[in-house]
């Protein structure tokens, strides 16, 4: 009798532990809708509402994993206001397979609090080339490609909670990938390269450093750049009114 | 014979000496005339910013201003084009406009009298000579046909071809835009309202026309009055022009005229009015470094910073390019 209470106190132990161990490891996990991708290097930015907690910015909670389960390397980097990470592959995703951006609950703002959930994101590399071609259309390079969007996650069902900015805790932007910086072009001329952006009506201003970009009406802005070698990244950034960053998106020159 | 031959040959030797020297000295003596002149007659692509020069075959002594004159060609009659100088150096006679000289346009140097001293004698003979200044468009050369830059530069050299930027216009922009609704919870709703002010230079300026655009088609639009008295500014104008119920996003299309009419400056504008705010101000102001200068694709091909703020900061198709003779 005494050997029965010893053994099921150290099942008990044994189900109960690894819940304390991990300590978030209970919380529920969300999975976004799958996304298609074009670019094969594309990197993730995750923007959350308040600035999170150096200790948690590791691979361990900002992670991409393969269909088999396998976690790719890939960079990470956080902006200077430690509300922003991105996440960076090393090397190619592949076409056909789909891969899992993690973000893990375990992430807490500088004030000690957890995210609500673990946030997966599923995406896929687009099979048919039917995408790039269209974005390349006149400008940008056969096929490859160049540009490398931050797309943003969301924290499924908080979306427009977080939107709104008002949530307390960390959390992940509702923002969807692509929803400023609509179409990013590149077309390369003989004595300069000309990059241009179709932007969403919140963009009122596009610039790439220090340069920027010409209006030309009806969300178009454009860049004349000379001195670009072809593999050279330029980092655009899409501002409001109030001169806000809605969006930054990495471009290759062809 | 022998010495015959020799005498031949020593003459032929002497012949062969003097000569030379005797042409030049009869040539100088004889007559003064010129020997070229910048731009040549018929140049077509002359650049706004030359100066013109006469050489001539010997030392200029005196110039009789009086004499010498610079027409501008304008729906076929030649009006005098003022000059600010005519200096001279050594056997160049050089002639300074008082102000650049016009795009698209042909000019006549003319002598009508004893113009030039030289040291071999007067010019008093009748000078008259045309040159245009055409220009080929920056964005054909570069974007439409880089062919036609091809052909240039076969013909000419990066110094001797030269791209001008237009002059602008436009100090600043600003928009202050009412959404539709109350301000605070127990106004009544009313109108929105837009009001946009643009500051100019004075220079040339006579008319701005403000044009509300959205999805490239013109929502309203009209001229902006101009502010006078005591908030006028010196060396400025500034205008202003109010709109109602014009949507939350929208593009400002800012052109300003000349007093011919004529579009001197243009800029476009986006507006977004903030989420959450019933109004919202927006303010750009403009500072240009190549705005109405001349610059040659030597110096643009050298200075990569310098090629950049060229194409940025004006529309590659007022960008006018004109080649230099030499």
């Amino acid at each position: 009798m005494k050997k029965l209470a010893i053994l099921s106190m150290m099942v008990g132990i044994l189900i109960v532990f690894p819940g304390l161990l991990q300590g978030q490891a209970s919380i529920k996990e969300v999975t976004l809708n799958e996304r298609t991708i074009q670019d094969p290097m594309k990197s993730w930015t995750i923007t959350f509402t308040q600035p999170i907690n150096k200790g948690t910015f590791k691979k361990q909670n900002f992670l991409i994993k393969d269909e088999k389960k396998r976690q790719i390397k890939a960079k990470l980097s956080l902006s200077k206001d430690e509300q922003k990470v991105t996440i960076t592959p090393e090397s190619p995703y592949k076409k056909g397979i789909t891969y899992y951006l993690y973000i893990k609950g375990n992430v807490k703002s500088d004030q000690n609090e957890f995210l609500s959930e673990h946030t997966v994101l599923p995406f896929k590399m687009e099979t048919a080339s039917k995408g790039s071609k269209n974005s390349s259309g006149t400008a940008v390079s056969s096929g490859k490609q160049q540009t490398s969007s931050s797309g943003k996650t969301s924290s499924s069902g908080s979306g427009s909670k977080s939107s709104s900015s008002s949530s307390a805790n960390s959390s992940t932007s509702s923002k969807t990938p692509g929803k400023n910086l609509v179409k990013v072009q590149t077309k390369k001329h003989s004595h300069f390269d000309e990059i241009s952006v179709q932007v969403s009506d919140y963009v009122t201003k596009v610039k790439a450093g220090s340069h920027v970009f010409e209006y030309k009406g009806n969300n178009l802005f454009v860049l004349y750049q000379p001195g670009l070698k072809s593999g050279d990244k330029i980092t655009v950034k899409g501002y409001s009114m109030s001169g806000k960053v809605l969006e930054t998106k990495e471009v290759v020159i062809p | 014979m022998k010495k015959l031959k020799g005498i031949g040959v020593t003459f032929i030797l002497l012949l062969s000496i003097l000569i030379p020297g005797l042409d030049q000295s009869v040539s100088a003596a004889t007559y003064p005339r010129i020997d070229r002149t910048s731009p040549a007659a018929s140049e077509q692509n002359v650049p706004i910013d030359t100066d013109i020069r006469i050489y001539f075959n010997s030392d200029i002594r005196a110039i009789s201003s009086q004499y010498i004159k610079l027409f501008e060609k304008r729906n076929g009659t030649y009006y005098d084009f003022p000059i600010k100088t005519i200096k001279k150096d050594g056997e160049a006679l050089f002639i300074l406009p008082e102000r650049s000289l016009d795009f698209n346009k042909e000019y006549m140097v003319q002598f009508n009298g004893p113009a030039v001293d030289l040291q071999n004698g007067t010019y008093n003979q009748h000078l008259s000579y045309t040159f245009q200044t055409n220009y080929i468009d920056f964005y054909e050369l570069m974007v439409v046909n880089e062919g036609r830059l091809m052909n240039m530069l076969e013909q000419y050299a990066p110094r001797q071809i030269k791209a001008f930027a237009p002059k602008r216009y436009i100090n600043e922009i600003s928009v202050i835009h009412k959404k539709t609704g109350a301000l605070t919870g127990e106004q009544t709703s009313f109108n929105g309202i837009t009001n946009i002010d643009i500051n100019t230079k004075s220079e040339d300026v006579v008319n701005v026309h403000v044009d509300i655009m959205k999805d490239g088609k013109s929502l309203q639009k009209g001229y902006a009055n101009k502010i006078t008295g005591t908030k006028a500014s010196k060396n400025q104008f500034t205008f202003d022009i109010g709109f109602s119920n014009i949507p939350n996003f929208y593009d400002v299309k800012v052109t300003v005229l000349n007093n011919a009419q004529q579009t001197i400056d243009s800029k476009i504008i986006k507006f977004a009015a903030e989420d959450g705010k019933a109004i919202t101000s927006f303010k750009e102001s403009y500072k240009y470094k190549t705005a109405g200068n001349g610059y040659t694709f030597h110096e643009l091909l050298s200075k990569e910073s310098l090629f950049a703020s060229l194409l940025s900061e004006s529309l590659m198709q007022d960008i006018k390019v004109q080649v230099e003779d030499r």
